[in-house]
């Protein structure tokens, strides 16, 4: 016992890497998953929230022709409403009732036309009745709730204080509603009230009835009001709408906090399941559906959830790998520092299994504190149970010393290279096939492990990625390493030839023993570590770079102005930008998706751009989009054309004559030149770039034609608009003032600084970002360390050799310089090999990692190699330098002539 | 023979001691000894009597604790780490048990390092190397590593370096130490040649009676004194 713990003092040094290393490798394998899962559930919940209402699962049917009865009891309305409901509730499965809310229950009339005083123009009514546990609670300003219908039959209703405003109505007032088939619907108001709470989810299920909404273009829009029916008046409603006037649904809200990742999977498929068979929910009468966005929701959430676990795996398996071989590297240093000592003992009569249990129990020891040392760390950065998957790198730690104390104990003394040529050559060929025959496996497994993954990808929605395909980063920078130690004899020997025609010594003994002392195993372990390194720094520049790329894609400028419906109006905001302070460039178009286009090889879909060409591309060329002479040839192209419309067409159409389906037209189009790069053309598809204004005359002057043709009238509604739907601007101000600007025509805002912000505290992508910087440092770490053990297993031979040089007369000034020449060739190759490799994995991985799903891009983002990537290389290089620097320190202190004395 | 300060090697009252109170090692307590130009000396003693500690000092590789040591009337011990460095590359050769040679290099290289450290002209350098690979009968094994040499061909590589630079003085601890009585034989009777033919100096720590018979002159180390001259032959 104390003879072992003398061994273990004299050796604490390297015991205190593998505590380290097993440390920290633990902590990070030990906490990382249980962040994800954090992550996880936190992202889709987000989704979730996010989406919401959509994401609300909606029942819905109709009540059936003769189903209705207008002299039914306001109870037995209830009675009715609370019973379907009750029976949809229950009859939901069983995972999905916790995670829904109570639902909010309407029943709602078809769309009815009218026309009051105070809306001449005419807008849409919807009668319903509103029902969540209780109907919701009013105070009545005026009248009284609606009741049965009276003498004259209409169905009697109640505005809220707002929609009677508008309306210019009150209690006792009367309209004719029309249904779509012009049936005559009279509607008598009795009262006007005002919500208790407006904030009451009940109102959600039609906010109509306390709020007009107006939808349509500027020049010609629509007001769409509810009025409220109660369980007393909804029987005459449906009565007056038969057979199927009158939908009911019940709204089941979606509680985002009740979702989490493992459950989300089943969720979504019984989603789906409903979706498909609605008569599962029982709800009665015919037209039964259910509807609801959260299926594809949490589906999508789960496959950037899949993907985010893939490639995080990838990453993990990396660092786990390059643990295992920092350990194995550690523990041919503590062979190596032993060996006299294992020799000694074995010569005595120690038996190899008894050598093997004593370095086992050390090990074990050492493995255990630094294990320990890990969880704990982990527990404090993520608490929850512990994750397994760094058992995996104990197991290296504790079986790696052992085997190399055995084989090192195993070995006699009597290992010199036998005197006879003919054996030298025979050891030397059977050495040669055993390393050619593992170096072979190697590749072969290898390359099978690339071409898969870039085959099947890393990302499956059904898991996380398979973990041999996560080890193919691993096993290719581990064959690139075996392939640049071919190389690095090749290397020496040509610095060697140079060397030995030197006049000076120092290159030769650097050379020299750089080519005799250099080690396979902490040379493939800095090619790997450094692999990591670079491909962790790549993948985190291409993906923050890609973020910032996928903000551009998505917004087109600083700011973009977007409205549901195209509306006139945009030009007042674009204007109004165009002259505010800090805004640089404005443009607004009429971005059209789904357009047909018609070409000799058939249809397309086609997005149409149609905006001012100049401004356009003014605006674009202060994007990385940049400067296109297309808009000006287009613009050139508009301003005087008189036949087809010209327009800039994707490469395969040009030297065709395609025509544009635009509304009731079809417009012959002329190409004058190829669409440059454009914000967000995937997954659009092929866009088609026209001037906004000639785009207007092509239409006015086809409806123009046609008309003359039928001799009819020129109708407004006939003829298609060409009115902006989009205002995009640039410019420091610009998301201020489009914020500003944009409540007047109630488009949505979306600044490009927003969405990059949003995307980057996004917890997977945000999560994944932080990992692969977290194992980039620790993989730098590490070559740091495999360094100074690779330095130091090597350090006895080389102070001896120097020593030597030192009695012959070199300086000691010298023997730093010539110690780097030693260390620094192999383990630059390594370094600079493994960055290397580390960059052309990073093109391989971005597609099978769908990093898209990091940056948000439509597309793979284009590989970025910031350039820290090389950072490693100056590390290690550093490394080194401290290395020797240190042991000329120790050597200044060496008794040369006690250096050559027989031990 | 006592040369005095004229000699090529000229110690007085050196003392050297390592460690500190009880448990110190006086390595040397107090030696005077002096070695005219050409002279081969043998010391001799017990394992542990000092004449390592003696050789090393006079070779420059470790510093008196007091006294003085003059090599080719240098003073050894005044000079800083890179002027012994210097003397050692310019003035003296040392031969070791151990041989000391490099076992990445091959013979001629390792042949080769003394005059490399002199940043000597290649063609010369080249030439001098042929000369003493022949000397010492190892043209044959020219390119060969130390690990495919015998002993015996090992050490001669070492004499052959040591001579490479053309010291004045050839410091040799134990030259035989590892040798069988034959080999031995040999690299003695070669550095009793070469130290003849090069005119140069010799101080040789040894048990080899037969070493000690071909020495100018013998001396008795015992517990780091020089008590006298040892019996020859």
């Amino acid at each position: 016992m104390r003879a072992a713990w003398r061994r273990t003092r004299a050796d604490l040094w390297p015991l205190a890497v593998t505590v380290l290393v097993v440390a920290l490798t633990v902590g990070v394998t030990d906490a990382v998953p249980r962040l994800l899962s954090d992550g996880a559930d936190a992202a889709v919940r987000a989704a979730v929230g996010d989406a919401d209402p959509a994401v609300d699962v909606v029942v819905s049917s109709r009540y059936g022709p003769g189903a209705s009865d207008p002299t039914v009891g306001p109870a037995d309305t209830r009675i009715g409403v609370d019973d379907a409901a009750r029976g949809i509730e229950d009859a939901l499965p069983a995972s999905l009732q916790p995670v829904l809310g109570p639902p909010v229950a309407d029943a709602t009339s078809t769309d009815l036309t009218f026309s009051t005083p105070g809306l001449p123009t005419g807008g849409v009514l919807w009668m319903s009745y509103l029902w969540a546990g209780q109907e919701p609670a009013v105070r009545w300003l005026a009248g009284s709730a609606p009741g049965r219908p009276g003498p004259d039959g209409a169905v009697q209703l109640a505005l809220s204080d707002e929609v009677a405003r508008v309306l210019d109505m009150g209690p006792g007032d009367t309209v004719e509603a029309l249904t779509a088939d012009r049936t005559i619907v009279p509607v008598l108001v009795t009262g006007v009230f005002d919500a208790t709470d407006p904030d009451d989810p009940v109102w959600s299920a039609r906010p109509e009835i306390l709020r007009p909404r107006v939808v349509g273009p500027r020049n010609a829009p629509t007001t769409v009001v509810g009025g409220l029916l109660s369980a007393a008046s909804l029987p005459a409603a449906r009565a007056a709408l038969e057979p199927d006037g009158v939908t009911r649904t019940f709204r089941f809200p979606v509680a985002p906090e009740a979702v989490d990742y493992t459950g989300s999977g089943a969720l979504a498929t019984q989603v789906a399941a409903l979706e498909a068979s609605p008569e599962l929910t029982t709800v009665p009468g015919p037209g039964a559906s259910v509807t609801s966005r959260l299926d594809l929701v949490l589906t999508q959430a789960r496959a950037r959830v899949a993907a985010t676990w893939s490639q995080a795996t990838v990453v993990l398996a990396g660092l786990a790998w390059g643990t295992g071989l920092v350990l194995l590297v550690g523990a041919d240093l503590l062979a190596r520092r032993r060996s006299a000592a294992l020799r000694t003992v074995r010569a005595r009569g120690a038996s190899l299994p008894g050598i093997a249990a004593g370095a086992a129990a050390e090990a074990a020891v050492v493995v255990g504190v630094g294990a320990a040392v890990g969880l704990a760390f982990g527990q404090v950065v993520a608490p929850g149970a512990v994750s397994w998957p760094w058992l995996a790198v104990a197991v290296v730690g504790v079986v790696a010393p052992p085997a190399f104390a055995t084989v090192t104990a195993a070995r006699t003394d009597a290992r010199r290279v036998p005197t006879d040529r003919h054996h030298r050559r025979l050891a030397q060929r059977v050495r040669s096939v055993r390393r050619v025959s593992i170096e072979a496996a190697l590749l072969v497994l290898a390359a099978a492990a690339l071409v898969a993954l870039r085959r099947r990808g890393a990302v499956s929605i059904t898991g996380p990625a398979d973990l041999a395909l996560a080890a193919a980063p691993v096993l290719v920078a581990a064959a690139g390493a075996l392939l640049l130690w071919r190389a690095v004899p090749v290397l020496l020997g040509g610095a060697l030839r140079v060397a030995r025609r030197s006049r000076k010594a120092g290159p030769l003994l650097a050379v020299a023993r750089a080519g005799a002392t250099g080690a396979v195993l902490p040379f493939v372990a800095l090619v790997v570590v450094t692999t990591l390194v670079a491909l962790c720094g790549a993948l985190a520049g291409t993906a923050r770079a890609g973020q910032a790329e996928g903000a551009w894609d998505t917004v087109g400028a600083d700011v973009v102005v977007r409205t549901t419906v195209p509306d006139a109006a945009l030009q007042d905001v674009a204007d109004e930008l165009a002259s505010a302070d800090g805004v640089d460039a404005v443009a607004v178009g009429r971005v059209q998706d789904r357009s047909e286009l018609f070409d000799v090889r058939g249809v397309d879909a086609v997005r149409v751009l149609a905006v001012d060409p100049t401004s356009y591309g003014e605006l674009l060329a202060r994007t990385p989009f940049g400067t296109s002479p297309a808009f000006a040839v287009l613009s050139a192209a508009s301003d005087t054309a008189t036949g087809p419309l010209p327009a800039l067409v994707p490469e395969p159409l040009l030297g065709t004559r395609p025509s544009l389906r635009w509304g009731s037209v079809t417009i012959e189009l002329e190409p004058v030149g190829q669409v440059p790069a454009l914000p967000a053309q995937q997954p659009a598809g092929p866009t088609v770039v026209v001037d906004r204004a000639a785009l207007a005359a092509a239409v006015q002057a086809l409806v123009a034609a046609r008309a003359e043709r039928t001799s009819s009238q020129l109708v407004g509604a006939e003829q298609p608009e060409v009115d902006p739907n989009t205002v995009w601007a640039v410019g420091p101000e610009a998301p201020a003032r489009a914020a500003a600007a944009a409540g007047e025509v109630r488009g949505h805002v979306l600044a490009r600084a927003q969405w990059l912000t949003d995307h980057r505290s996004d917890p997977l992508a945000g999560g994944l970002l932080a990992l692969l910087a977290l194992v980039a440092a620790l993989c730098a770490g590490y070559a740091t360390i495999i360094v100074v053990l690779a330095a130091a297993a090597s350090a006895p031979g080389r102070a001896t050799s120097l020593a030597t040089a030192r009695v012959l007369g070199l300086r000691h000034r010298d023997t730093t310089r010539v110690a780097a020449g030693e260390l620094l060739p192999s383990i630059l190759v390594a370094a600079v090999g493994g960055v290397l490799l580390g960059m052309v994995l990073v093109g391989a991985l971005v597609a099978p990692l769908a990093l898209r799903l990091v940056t948000g891009q439509s597309a793979d983002p284009g590989v970025v190699l910031p350039w820290w990537v090389v950072l490693p290389v100056g590390l290690v290089g550093a490394a080194v330098l401290v290395v020797v620097t240190v042991e000329s320190s120790a050597r200044r202190r060496e008794r040369l002539g006690q250096v050559l004395r027989v031990r | 023979m006592s040369a005095g300060p004229g000699a090529a090697v000229h110690v007085r009252d050196v003392h050297r001691t390592f460690g500190s109170g009880p448990s110190a090692v006086h390595a040397l307590r107090g030696v005077d000894l002096d070695v005219a130009p050409g002279e081969l000396v043998a010391l001799v003693g017990r394992s542990g009597s000092g004449k390592t500690t003696l050789l090393n000092v006079v070779g420059g590789l470790d510093r008196p604790d007091e006294g003085s040591v003059l090599v080719d009337g240098v003073d050894v011990a005044a000079l800083s780490d890179d002027e012994q460095a210097l003397l050692r590359r310019d003035k003296v050769a040392f031969v070791f048990q151990t041989f000391g040679l490099m076992p990445v290099l091959t013979a001629a290289e390792n042949i080769g390092v003394p005059m490399r450290l002199r940043e000597a002209p290649v063609a010369e350098r080249e030439h001098r190397v042929e000369m003493l690979l022949e000397l010492v009968g190892l043209t044959p094994h020219a390119l060969q590593r130390p690990d495919e040499l015998s002993g015996g061909q090992q050490q001669r590589v070492a004499i052959a370096r040591a001579l490479a630079g053309s010291p004045r003085l050839l410091v040799a601890d134990e030259p035989t130490g590892q040798l069988d009585s034959e080999t031995g034989l040999a690299v003695m009777a070669l550095i009793r040649g070469v130290v003849e033919a090069e005119g140069m100096t010799a101080l040789v720590a040894t048990h080899d009676p037969v070493m000690i018979a071909l020495a100018d002159r013998a001396v008795r180390v015992v517990d780091g004194r020089l008590v006298g001259a040892a019996e020859r032959g």
